[in-house]
């Protein structure tokens, strides 16, 4: 007796717990399918669906050129990230090196910064040379959160592979870029691909060093954002807007679940 | 001819040296976004530029004028206070979901996966659906709580109840983190104490007081933890759901620095306003480390 009660509550409680997780993303859909003027009254949750919200806001010019943005400022940041990444995680792990501890003390610090002791400097800085209001300005500023985040994986990854492997190559006489290159790459794929995927997800929604950092160029969620300033009006484009800035990832993150789930996890563990 | 001890300096000296052709990279970029933005911010937390050309040295005036300004403390009090609320919901929602998904069987897979979705959604996104949801006019929660007799709910426009209703955004968005980490925690858990435990009768409270409870304990804590550090940068919640407001009651120290470089133009006084933050927040957790040192050490 005691037992189903159990488990009846533990039902209920996931099926809250998953009510509250899903229904305002239907909701959101809802709104975004609606004509804007039946939001004002009593709410439909069966109704005819109309698409045109989603072809007035995927038509906006400014939103294709942010969509454009943040996926190259996602290239960009995650090819950055990985080429500094790749080598040092490598040697910090696989080899004795001096001044290792300060190393890792530094990219823990770098974790503690909020986003405007970045922003604030480099917006003059970024001016200066020029790349200001671009995709790769933000992919460099964006390296003071991604860079710890991918070494902290990758270290683990590393870890993770027996140093017996690395010892044969040299012995063989492999160079220590050859050793990495050849044994230990093909072997730390899977978790390459776990870093790249975290770091695109983290600035597919970045906001704050974006808002910052750029200006005609903003990437997709400040011009989202933007789109707040009607809201009055149109509460299906809103809706529409944010909708579409949400699929892309939603789909994606479904797709590479396994990854996401062991990059959050490994790196703790740890 | 070289002796083998010749030789094996040579070749240690070697390493080290390409040691750092391999750190390089790593250390250029990391100087270039973290120490340089750093250092460039204490620099000019000395002078008093407002975005032009000129600008001259006032020495500690900033700081000064920081430390005395009662919007800053009141904005990192409502911070502290955001991250209070937001962590403590999140961990024990989190590690409850954790608990109860466990024990789910082959369903865990699923509802794992739901349940971890707005994780993978911004900041922006999050705030704006629960505006559209949270509104007082159209939204759908106050109508919908309107039949139930509860009449002129606005959660997010309240200055009484906002920076609590902002703490819940962030619970809905973040509690999958805690959730996630926590269900690899219990998975990872040795399964012979409680074999031992229910051998000797034990009921499911005891092996979760006595067992489950003490053994996540550590896991839970450096989440908690790293959820903390995270809720101390609060910005786009508040930046999409209330500007702040209303009033200035959900104005977060990141907020007020935005508010006080980009729009009131005041660039060094919010430089000086962050590089007080980062010393507050260094300072913090470096006292939690080391005193969870300290106490670990005398367990």
């Amino acid at each position: 007796m005691l037992r189903r009660t159990g488990a009846l509550g533990r039902a209920i409680t996931v099926a809250v717990a998953i009510f509250v997780t899903v229904a305002p993303f239907y909701w959101i859909f809802v709104l975004s399918t609606q004509d804007p003027a039946s939001s004002f009254g009593e709410p439909r949750f069966f109704y005819h669906p109309i698409f045109s919200a989603f072809k007035t806001v995927w038509l906006d010019r400014d939103f294709i050129a942010a969509t454009r943005m943040s996926v190259i400022t996602g290239l960009l940041t995650v090819l950055i990230s990985l080429a500094v990444s790749i080598p040092a995680a490598y040697i910090l792990v696989k080899r004795k090196v001096k001044r290792r501890s300060g190393i890792l003390s530094w990219l823990f610090i770098a974790y503690l910064f909020p986003d405007f002791i970045i922003a604030l400097p480099l917006y003059s800085v970024l001016q200066n040379m020029g790349l200001y209001d671009t995709s790769l300005g933000l992919a460099l500023a964006y390296q003071g959160f991604m860079a710890p985040l991918a070494m902290w994986l990758l270290m683990a990854f590393f870890t993770a592979i027996p140093d017996e492997l690395g010892q044969a190559a040299k012995i063989d006489g492999c160079s220590e870029w050859a050793t990495l290159r050849r044994i230990y790459l093909p072997l730390v794929r899977p978790g390459v691909a776990t870093v790249a995927i975290l770091v695109a997800i983290n600035v597919w929604n970045e906001v704050t060093i974006a808002l910052a950092l750029t200006s005609s160029n903003p990437t997709l969620p400040i011009v989202v954002s933007s789109y707040k300033g009607y809201a009055a009006l149109r509460w299906d484009q809103l809706s529409a807007a944010v909708l579409l800035s949400v699929i892309p990832v939603l789909i994606f993150s479904t797709l590479a679940q396994k990854q996401i789930v062991k990059g959050l996890t490994e790196g703790i563990f740890n | 001819m070289r002796t083998l001890k010749e030789l094996r300096s040579h070749s240690s000296s070697q390493l080290e040296t390409s040691s750092w052709v391999f750190l390089t990279p790593l250390i250029l970029v990391l100087f270039f976004a973290t120490a340089f933005p750093f250092a460039y911010s204490t620099y000019m937390s000395f002078f008093n530029w407002n975005w032009g050309n000129r600008f001259s040295f006032i020495g500690l005036q900033n700081y000064s004028d920081v430390l005395a300004n009662q919007e800053f403390w009141a904005s990192l009090f409502r911070t502290v206070g955001f991250t209070l609320l937001a962590v403590t919901f999140e961990t024990i929602i989190g590690f409850g979901l954790a608990l109860v998904v466990d024990r789910a069987g082959r369903q865990a897979g699923w509802m794992r996966s739901v349940l971890i979705a707005p994780l993978m959604v911004s900041g922006i996104a999050v705030s704006l659906t629960w505006k559209i949801i949270l509104d007082p006019t159209i939204g759908i929660l106050p109508r919908l709580l309107g039949h139930i007799g509860i009449h002129h709910l606005n959660l997010l426009g309240d200055p009484k109840i906002s920076l609590l209703s902002v703490a819940g955004l962030d619970t809905w968005w973040q509690t999958g983190f805690v959730f996630i980490i926590l269900c690899a925690g219990l998975q990872a858990l040795p399964r012979d104490p409680f074999e031992a435990a229910q051998i000797d009768g034990a009921t499911a409270w005891k092996s979760f007081r006595y067992l489950t409870f003490p053994l996540m304990m550590p896991l839970i804590l450096v989440v908690a933890g790293i959820r903390t550090i995270d809720c101390l940068k609060l910005f786009a919640l508040v930046f999409g759901a209330t500007g702040g407001g209303p009033g200035q009651t959900t104005e977060s120290v990141q907020l007020l620095a935005y508010r006080t470089g980009f729009k009131a133009s005041q660039m060094s006084l919010s430089m000086t306003m962050m590089v007080i933050y980062v010393l507050f927040t260094v300072a913090g957790v470096v006292a939690v480390v080391s005193l969870s040192r300290r106490r670990r050490n005398r367990a």
